[in-house]
């Protein structure tokens, strides 16, 4: 049973983890609405070292608004970016 | 809000990225074939995952990964990954390099990346 739901609302988190993450710089500490749950993956963060990743983690298409990302963002109010985002770097906003 | 610690140099989504270069560079044979090389192993058993590849570039330095292009960094990662597999050394490549490169009368500077017409 996936942790989110479509239209909950999410944060980023910011592991500090050094090494190959899946999260980009941008999105860290943002709040963004869980679009869908796209399935559950062996852990790319994992598999970029040659182990297993599992079990599967979660993934999400989440989508943020453009002028939450950028601050001198010009573009329509409802412009929103969507990015997929591992379980392990949300949580609950 | 406090600053991530972390953020890799190839991280740079957001960040000024300079003129986009529009012209068309059709590819070169080896790309195709490092890129070739490397599908082949991702399907054997996932020998070399693309996940790999990109820790693999991700961990270079900054200075090697600008200075390479993008297929140039996808054989430089899979040399790097093999020879961390103990599939195929390093030293074994760059032989092969220096062999084919005298074929053609030629020279490889393996420290600066440069291939010159040799001795």
């Amino acid at each position: 049973m996936p942790r989110f739901q479509p239209g909950d609302t999410v944060r980023v988190l910011d592991l500090g983890k050094p090494g190959h993450v899946r999260i980009p710089f941008f999105v860290r500490h943002k709040t963004g609405v869980v679009e869908r749950h796209c399935g559950a993956y062996a852990n790319p963060e994992e598999l970029g070292y040659g182990r297993p990743g599992l079990p599967p983690i979660d993934l999400y298409r989440v989508h943020f608004r453009q002028d939450h990302l950028w601050p001198d963002y010009t573009g329509p109010a409802n412009d929103t970016l969507e990015i997929e985002v591992y379980d392990h770097w949300l949580a609950p906003a | 809000m406090s600053e991530p610690p972390f953020r890799g140099y190839h991280d740079i989504g957001g960040l000024p990225g300079g003129p986009i270069q529009q012209d068309e560079h059709p590819f070169a044979d080896w790309q195709k074939l490092s890129e070739a090389i490397r599908g082949a192993l991702e399907q054997k058993d996932r020998c070399v995952s693309l996940d790999e590849i990109r820790r693999a570039f991700e961990s270079f330095g900054e200075p090697l990964y600008e200075t390479l292009g993008f297929y140039e960094r996808r054989a430089e990662a899979l040399t790097l990954l093999l020879d961390e597999k103990g599939l195929v050394e390093r030293a074994e490549v760059l032989a092969r390099m220096d062999a084919l490169a005298a074929g053609r009368g030629q020279r490889v500077d393996h420290a600066a990346k440069t291939v010159s017409a040799g001795q």
